[in-house]
């Protein structure tokens, strides 16, 4: 990828004061970046030449998928790029500073004082054994601000400043006595403490729920709104397009489109980002197609089951508790039925601790129930013994959302569709036949049987699972959250492949996952799951269209959406892909 | 900022980063590895044909020669009894060797034996193992090695049941954590999910890949078990002279330190030296195998 990024002025308002010499030019100009590492002569640039600016009040956004050098482009403006890196840029100001020329000792006093550095997950980069307040009054300490009393003030109006409640008592507390989004908080006021000119937020959301990534981004857009700027690093166009002003969408360490974000979202130029903005699912994409792979293979042997009314997975009435730590028991699945028929797709969604794995897991009867039943294919099924559900677990297969995990670490691909087969081979040969098919049905080649997990990609990865779920023809086949690992290309790959497999071969789905937009995109109806329980069942539309219940009300109105002016229609299925641009494979993505 | 400035404005993107034609191997090439390995070999070989590295007779006594200094013709000198030193410590490898590897497995199947009892029993079996293995935990290896040598007499048979018994705890430890961790890991469950039974999955998964870091632990366990042995032949409760093994080497010189250092020297650079080795490899083993990114 050679496409030279061309840098287009940024067309945000800017506040113009003549006594500050900052409001007279861009807070942060980057020319020409390129960053490298390795040692010597094995330097591998990681990125290409970026180019960008950003005012006071406005958000930048860098968009890109895993490898497209998005944190390290990031990483560079603080500094903490490490010991083997190479920077080098025709121009690297920062409020009129030269970012260059800064030593170690020049870093240590941007860093945290000018700019606030927000990190992924508030877990990690938060000190487990400090409490919050600590932490924040750590960042203010740093920078020699005020007295010990001040200091404290500051900490407690920080944490009021981003929403956390009851902050004397909150400041008190260490990171995992905290829930996700009151850490993500505490992170942003410890960023934000010496009031910085610009906020650098790398994936400050993935790692949240829908309803506390809607907190988390307002607290960033009211920062953006008291006039700091900010630099937003995410592969989820959804959540960018809520807050910022320009857009630049890396791949593989270049900047392929730089523009006003309403006229990238609208009138994507660049191909690339024509296709990451189809391949997000939603309710618009249901029924068509999200990634322009033409599918073409013969379908063997497969097994085509045929649609009836007669449920094919039936749950009723399940429980499920587990006892604590402290020795209390808390019912994780509580009173929860559904049914399941062939060939439909039955989405669950929920926030994390919601319950859905382990109905999943009570399902596969993996786990036993603790009151109700499972009936597979209409019979019994959760109440027989390990001893006679083994010969039926062909019917019921699962994929997970690690794929990775899921494979012995010594096994090659050959060896763990072997094992996915079932009995009724002559032999050997038959069974290798069984695996070819498999995988081209998947859209993997032959070459992949010798590889190991480790050795292919995400997406790759992913395939496998999937044709070792299909290896023993099951009638039903549980997706728990089998795309969240992976880039929004290959997202859009796999459900491709998942709702081309339900169409031939008219496999049902109990497809499990945290994001509304994929379960819209890909379920005929919809559990929601809240502390256990299931608060709307029904239409995939009627629920997420018209949700009745005030939790899934709330859930679907936390659900960034992203807007497409220009509706592009539906694309059907087998639609030809959209002829332009390079070439963008799963493995160049990889 | 940058020790290799990149190319500016205006340069075309640059080509992949040129690579010299060096092979694989060459770029790879870690010396210290490479010496430890010899070490390694060195000995190896003193255990199998100890002949083929020295031509003096390590128990042949020449009371005209006692107590000498290194010199050409005793490259590490002699001992009280006029015996070549450089030919004992050769010898004495395979007694070494042998306590070392001997101890390491006797630990081993006793830690794999409980880990795995305690790692796939129920809470009952899991709870009663752990305790025993922690009393065991309490008893230190000199202790053990005092107590079989009393009633076992000293020899190289006590000396590999002391020691191991002593350092199996540890490895149990280690073996339950680890059949633990692959137990609950995702493939055995997809596994299960398959309908496979469980003794199966046991035998295909759960063993196997428990193991896989013992093979890392077993090399550095070996240069340790030697050291142990070594303390303990020192204290005079290891293996009775004549017999050169290091530690009965270190034993026997202790009376002789004022006059002649080299009898307490060589042989503990050859413990140090071997083990160290040992240590080397088994971490470059470790990484290697346990790295992350298998090529």
């Amino acid at each position: 990828m050679t496409t030279a990024p061309t840098p287009i002025k940024t067309a945000g308002l800017r506040p113009a004061d003549p006594e500050n010499p900052l409001f007279q030019q861009d807070l942060l100009r980057v020319e020409n970046l390129r960053v490298g590492f390795g040692e010597k002569r094995n330097v591998t640039e990681i990125v290409h030449g970026a180019s960008f600016s950003l005012a006071p009040g406005e958000c930048l956004a860098i968009v890109g998928e895993s490898g497209s050098g998005k944190s390290v482009t990031a990483r560079t403006l603080v500094g903490l790029t490490g010991g083997k890196s190479h920077v080098s840029a025709d121009r690297l100001e920062f409020a009129g500073r030269d970012l260059l020329a800064f030593k170690d000792r020049d870093w240590r006093g941007l860093r945290g004082k000018d700019i606030g550095f927000i990190l992924q997950d508030a877990l990690v980069s938060l000190d487990q054994l400090r409490p919050v307040g600590k932490e924040i009054d750590e960042a203010l300490r740093l920078h020699d601000w005020g007295s010990k009393a001040e200091r404290q003030a500051r900490v407690l109006e920080l944490l009021e400043l981003v929403g956390v409640p009851e902050p004397e008592v909150r400041a008190r507390q260490r990171p995992y006595e905290l829930s996700g989004g009151l850490r993500q908080r505490a992170l942003i006021a410890s960023a934000i403490a010496m009031d910085p000119q610009l906020i650098i937020a790398d994936e400050p959301t993935t790692a949240l729920d829908m309803t506390v990534q809607a907190q988390v981004l307002e607290q960033l857009q009211q920062a953006k709104a008291r006039g700091k700027a900010l630099i937003l690093i995410s592969h989820d166009l959804a959540v960018v397009s809520q807050l910022a002003d320009t857009v630049a969408v890396m791949f593989n360490g270049d900047i392929l489109e730089y523009a006003p974000a309403a006229q990238l979202f609208s009138r994507p130029e660049n191909p690339y980002t024509q296709r990451l903005i189809e391949a997000i699912p939603s309710a618009d994409s249901r029924g068509a197609r999200l990634s322009p792979v033409v599918r073409s293979h013969s379908l063997g042997e497969a097994r085509r089951y045929e649609a009836s009314d007669a449920p094919v997975l039936k749950a009723e009435r399940l429980f499920k508790s587990f006892r604590g730590p402290d020795g209390v028991d808390r019912t994780v699945v509580n009173d929860v039925s559904f049914e399941l028929k062939q060939g439909e797709t039955l989405g669950i969604v929920g926030e994390s601790g919601s319950g859905k794995t382990t109905t999943a897991r009570l399902a596969l009867a993996l786990l036993e129930v603790d009151g109700g039943g499972v009936t597979l294919a209409g019979e019994e099924w959760s109440g027989l013994p390990e001893r006679e559900r083994r010969k039926r677990r062909a019917d019921i297969s699962v994929i997970y959302q690690d794929p990775l995990s899921s494979f012995d670490p010594r096994w090659s691909v050959e060896q763990i569709m072997l094992d996915a087969l079932g009995d009724g081979y002559d032999d050997k040969t038959a069974k290798r036949v069984r695996i070819a098919e498999l995988l081209e049905m998947v859209g993997l080649e032959p070459e992949h049987l010798g590889r190991r997990p480790l050795q292919l990609s995400g997406g790759q990865r992913q395939r496998v699972a999937i044709a070792r779920a299909l290896g023993p023809q099951p009638r039903v086949i549980v997706c728990d959250e089998p795309v969240s690992a992976l880039d929004v290309s290959i997202q859009a790959q796999v459900l491709d492949l998942l709702a081309d497999l339900q169409q031939e071969l008219n496999v049902s789905y109990l497809f499990i996952s945290h994001d509304l937009g994929v379960i819209h995109h890909i379920s005929d109806r919809v559990l929601v799951m809240s502390e256990g329980k299931v608060v709307e069942f029904g239409d995939a539309d009627d629920v997420l269209l018209r949700p009745h219940h005030p939790y899934t009300q709330k859930l679907v109105a936390s659900l960034p959406v992203l807007e497409r002016p220009e509706p592009t229609g539906p694309r059907p299925f087998g639609r030809p892909p959209r002829a332009a641009g390079p070439e963008f494979t799963e493995e160049l993505a990889a | 900022m940058s020790a290799t400035p990149l190319p500016t404005q205006g340069a075309p993107a640059p080509a992949a980063p040129r690579r010299l034609a060096v092979p694989e191997w060459v770029r790879s090439f870690r010396p210290g590895i490479a010496l430890a390995g010899l070490v390694v070999a060195f000995f190896v070989v003193a255990m199998i044909v100890p002949s083929l590295l020295t031509g003096h007779d390590p128990y042949a006594v020449n009371l005209e020669e006692t107590l000498q200094a290194p010199s050409w013709a005793h490259i590490m000198g002699t001992d009280q009894s006029g015996r070549d030193l450089y030919a004992r410590i050769i010898y004495g490898a395979r007694e070494s060797l042998l306590i070392g590897l001997g101890a390491t497995a006797l630990g081993m199947a006793v830690a794999i034996l409980l880990g795995v009892l305690a790692g796939l029993g129920n809470k009952w079996v899991d709870g009663i193992v752990s305790r025993g293995v922690e009393v065991m935990f309490a008893f230190p290896i000199l202790l053990l090695a005092l107590l079989f040598v009393a009633v076992f007499g000293p020899s190289v048979t006590t000396e590999i049941v002391a020691v191991g018994l002593g350092t199996a705890p540890g490895y149990a430890r280690m073996v339950r954590g680890q059949v633990l961790a692959v137990r609950d890991s995702g493939y055995v469950e997809a596994a299960r999910a398959l309908g496979h039974p469980y003794a199966k999955v046991v035998r295909r998964h759960i063993f196997p890949n428990a193991m896989r870091p013992l093979v890392v632990v077993m090399t550095l366990g070996v240069g340790q078990s030697i050291v142990w042995a070594s303390g303990i032949a020192f204290l005079g409760l290891g293996v009775p002279p004549p017999s050169p093994e290091w530690g009965a080497l270190l034993n026997a010189g202790r009376n002789y330190i004022t006059q002649a250092w080299w009898l307490e020297v060589m042989p503990g650079v050859a413990i140090v030296l071997f083990s160290l080795s040992l240590t080397t490899l088994g971490r470059h083993l470790q990484q290697r195998l346990e790295g992350g990114v298998n090529r």
